[in-house]
C-alpha cells in the first residue's frame, strides 16, 4: 500500500469524526431545553441570579449580587486572594444601563 | 494550488456551516403568535413581538403589523391595503399593551403620542389598557397626549412621520 | 485519476516518507502541537458552553434585584418595600427573597442557605444540593445540624437531594422554610435579604429602577442585563480565564514557530539542494514542504479538537477542575451542553494550522530559490 493511501484514509476518518462531533453537538443542542428544564425550574422558582461555580466566598459565589466593587474588593484592578479572582474581569461600572442616582435634594 | 486540500477545507467549512444557524429561538409568546410580514410595510413581524398588532376578520383571516402605527395606516386606507375586505368584516383588532406585553382590544385602548419610546418604525402610538396607565407613561416618557382609538385620524398619523 | 492529482499523491508519498525518516522528531512535534490545540480548543469549548448556559439560565432570573446598601455594603431590607415597589407602573411581580451564606466549620464548605417559596417544605426539613450532600456525606432522610446565630445547633431532616442536572445552579444550596431561615440567621420578621422584581415589559426596567432609587435612595437595583454581563465578561474572549491561557499558549506557539521558521537545518538545506540538482523545480520542493506541514498541522488540529471535545463534554473538563476549584471545598460537578461556535473553530483553525504551514514554507522557499550547488556545499 502506498503511504499516501493510508494517510488519506486516516484523514478521512478524522474528518468524519469531526463532522460526527458537529452533529453530536447539534443533537445535544436540540434536546438542550429538556436537559435544562430542571435547572430552569429552580432558577424560576427561587429567583436565582448566579451560577454555582466558585463557592469560596460570597463575591465569587454570587458575582452578580456582590458588593459594588467585588470581586475586586479593594479597587477595580487589585489582585485577589483567590484564584477565581483572576478569572473574573473587573465589573463594568458605571454601566450605561444602570440608573443614575437622583440629584441630591435639599435636606430639611 | 492543490485541489485535494481545497476540497478538504471546503468539506470542513461546509461541516461547520450548520452550527452557524444552530441558534434556535424558543417561541416565547403565549396566545396569539406573531407571524408573517407586516401588511403595510412588509417587515418581518416575529422580529418585533413586543409591538405586534393584529386584525382578525370574520372568516378567520388575519393581518399582522409590526406596530400600532402601521395598523392605523391600514385601517384608515383599507381600500388600498386590502381591496377585498370591508370595514365590517373585521372581527377583532388587537394591540400589545406596553406595560404587560399582552394583547388587548385595540378599540378600547388608549394611545400615547410623542413619547421617547420608539417602535420598530420610529415614532409610535404606544397602546395601554387603561387611561391611568397611559397617564403614568406620558409623565415618565415625555409623551404629548393621550388619544383613544376613535380619535386617531389621518392627521394624527401625519404627526408620527 | 487526473495527472495533477497523481502528481500530488506522489509528492504526498514522498513527503510522508521524508517525515517518517525523522520519525521521533516529527512524532514529538505532532504530539506537542496536538497538545497546544487540545488545550486551546478545550478552553474555547468549555468557556463557550458555560457562557451559553449562563445566558440560557439567567434568562429566567428575576428582571431586577433590589438590595439595600448600608455603609457601602449589602444589608437586609424592610420587606414592606415590596408593597411600595409593586405599585410602580410596569412592575408585574415583586417578591422578597430570603437567603444568606453559611460556613460549615466541620467540612469547610460555604453553603448558600435560601428560603424556599414552596409551602410543602415544612419547618424542620431541608432540601439540599448535590454538592452539599457529597460534602457532608449525607443522603435523603438523614439529619444535618446547622449552627444557629447563637451557637446552638438546629437539626434538619433532609427531605430531598436536588436532582443531579441542577448542580450548575444549585450545588451548594440548602433550602429551608422561611421560618427556619429567620431562626438560623436571627433575621426578624419583616426583614428580607433582597427583592426580586419581574417587569411586564423589560424596556421599562430602567424607568422602574430610577423610580425605586427615587423612593428609596439607599436601594441598589441590579438589572438582569448587568447579571448577564457579569458572566459575559467572565467568559469573554478577552476576559479572565481566556486571556491567561490563550496568551501563554499563543506565545509559546509563536516562539516554536519562529524557531522553526528561522532555523533550517543544514541537512534540510542539503536535501533541498539534492532534490533541485536531480531535476525538481522550486515549485515541487515547495509543494513537498507544503504537504509535510499540512499533514502535521491538520493531524494536530483535528486530533486536538476531537480530544478537546471528548475532554470537555464527555469527561466534564476534568483537567480544568483544579483551576476552577481554587480554594473552594464544595465544587459543582456538571455536564455541559456543547455550544460550538463556527467562528471560534475557524479562528482556532487559522490560529494553529496557517502559522505552522507558513512557518515551514517560508524558509524552504528561501532555500529552494538558492543555487543547488551552494546549498549542497554549505
Amino acid at each position: 500500500m502506498r503511504p499516501s493511501t493510508l494517510c488519506l484514509s486516516v484523514f478521512s476518518a478524522l474528518a468524519a469524526l469531526f463532522v460526527g462531533m458537529l452533529l453530536h453537538a447539534r443533537g445535544r443542542q436540540s434536546t438542550a431545553s429538556q436537559e435544562r428544564a430542571g435547572r430552569v425550574a429552580l432558577v424560576r422558582s427561587l429567583g436565582l441570579t448566579d451560577l454555582c461555580l466558585f463557592t469560596e466566598a460570597r463575591y465569587t459565589r454570587h458575582p452578580a449580587m456582590a458588593d459594588r466593587h467585588a470581586a475586586f474588593q479593594d479597587h477595580p484592578m487589585a489582585l485577589d486572594h483567590f484564584p477565581s479572582g483572576s478569572l473574573l474581569a473587573p465589573p463594568l461600572f458605571p454601566s450605561p444601563h444602570a440608573p443614575l442616582p437622583p440629584a441630591p435634594s435639599q435636606r430639611p | 494550488m492543490n485541489r485535494p486540500l481545497i476540497s478538504l477545507l471546503n468539506v470542513l467549512l461546509l461541516a461547520l456551516a450548520p452550527t452557524l444557524w444552530a441558534d434556535t429561538h424558543p417561541a416565547a409568546a403565549k396566545g396569539l403568535v406573531p407571524k408573517g410580514s407586516c401588511a403595510v410595510c412588509g417587515m418581518h413581524v416575529p422580529k418585533f413581538p413586543d409591538w405586534a398588532a393584529v386584525v382578525t376578520f370574520q372568516d378567520g383571516g388575519q393581518a399582522w403589523f409590526d406596530g400600532p402605527k402601521d395598523l392605523f395606516t391600514y385601517l384608515q386606507d383599507l381600500k388600498r391595503y386590502a381591496p377585498k375586505r370591508q370595514a365590517q368584516d373585521i372581527a377583532s383588532i388587537q394591540v400589545k399593551s406596553y406595560y404587560t406585553l399582552k394583547h388587548i382590544d385595540a378599540r378600547k385602548a388608549f394611545y400615547v403620542l410623542g413619547s421617547d419610546v420608539m417602535g420598530p418604525m420610529g415614532k409610535e402610538l404606544v397602546p395601554f389598557a387603561t387611561e391611568p396607565q397611559a397617564r403614568d407613561f406620558l409623565k415618565d416618557h415625555r409623551g404629548q397626549k393621550i388619544i383613544p382609538f376613535q380619535e386617531i385620524t389621518p392627521a394624527t398619523m401625519k404627526a408620527l412621520e | 485519476m487526473r495527472p495533477s492529482l497523481q502528481r500530488h499523491r506522489s509528492v504526498l508519498d514522498f513527503a510522508l516518507s521524508s517525515l517518517l525518516r525523522r520519525k521521533g522528531r516529527n512524532l514529538a512535534l505532532t504530539a506537542v502541537y496536538t497538545l497546544v490545540v487540545f488545550v486551546l480548543a478545550s478552553l474555547v469549548f468549555f468557556v463557550q458552553a458555560l457562557k451559553h448556559e449562563a445566558g440560557e439560565l439567567l434568562e429566567h432570573a428575576p428582571d431586577m434585584v433590589v438590595q439595600r446598601m448600608v455603609a457601602g455594603r449589602h444589608d437586609p431590607m424592610p420587606a414592606s418595600q415590596v408593597e411600595a415597589i409593586r405599585e410602580i407602573r410596569g412592575v408585574e411581580e415583586a417578591e422578597a427573597r430570603l437567603w444568606g451564606y453559611y460556613y460549615d466549620p466541620v467540612y469547610g464548605g460555604n453553603l448558600t442557605v435560601m428560603a424556599s417559596p414552596d409551602p410543602t417544605l415544612l419547618p424542620g426539613s431541608a432540601r439540599i444540593g448535590r454538592g452539599v450532600a457529597r460534602n457532608m456525606r449525607v443522603a435523603e432522610g438523614d439529619m444535618v445540624p446547622l449552627r444557629g446565630y447563637d451557637g446552638l445547633p438546629l437539626l434538619f431532616t433532609i427531605q430531598q437531594v436536588l436532582a443531579e442536572d441542577s448542580e450548575l445552579v444549585a450545588s451548594d444550596l440548602v433550602l429551608l422554610s422561611p421560618a427556619d431561615v429567620r431562626t438560623l440567621f436571627h433575621l426578624p420578621e419583616g426583614l428580607a435579604t433582597d427583592l426580586a422584581i419581574k417587569a411586564g415589559n423589560p424596556r421599562e426596567l430602567t424607568t422602574i429602577a430610577t423610580k425605586i432609587v427615587e423612593k428609596f435612595p439607599d436601594a441598589r437595583p441590579i438589572l438582569k442585563s448587568e447579571m448577564l454581563r457579569t458572566y459575559e465578561a467572565a467568559f469573554d474572549w478577552r476576559g479572565g480565564l481566556m486571556v491567561v491561557v490563550l496568551a501563554s499558549a499563543i506565545l509559546s506557539f509563536i516562539i516554536f514557530a519562529w524557531d522553526k521558521a528561522t532555523g533550517l537545518s543544514a541537512e534540510e538545506r542539503k536535501e533541498i539542494g539534492i532534490l533541485k540538482s536531480i531535476g525538481w523545480e522550486s515549485g515541487d520542493v515547495l509543494l513537498l514542504k507544503f504537504w509535510e506541514g499540512a499533514v502535521v498541522s491538520l493531524a494536530a488540529f483535528l486530533g486536538g479538537v476531537l480530544l478537546a471535545y471528548g475532554h470537555v463534554f464527555f469527561f466534564s473538563a476534568t483537567l480544568f477542575e483544579h483551576a476552577l476549584k481554587g480554594w473552594s471545598v464544595l465544587f459543582p460537578r456538571f455536564r455541559l451542553i456543547p455550544a460550538l461556535d463556527a467562528y471560534q473553530i475557524t479562528v482556532l483553525f487559522f490560529l494553529t494550522v496557517l502559522p505552522y504551514t507558513a512557518a515551514t514554507l517560508v524558509p524552504c522557499w528561501r532555500a529552494a530559490m538558492a543555487d543547488p550547488d551552494s546549498a549542497m556545499r554549505s
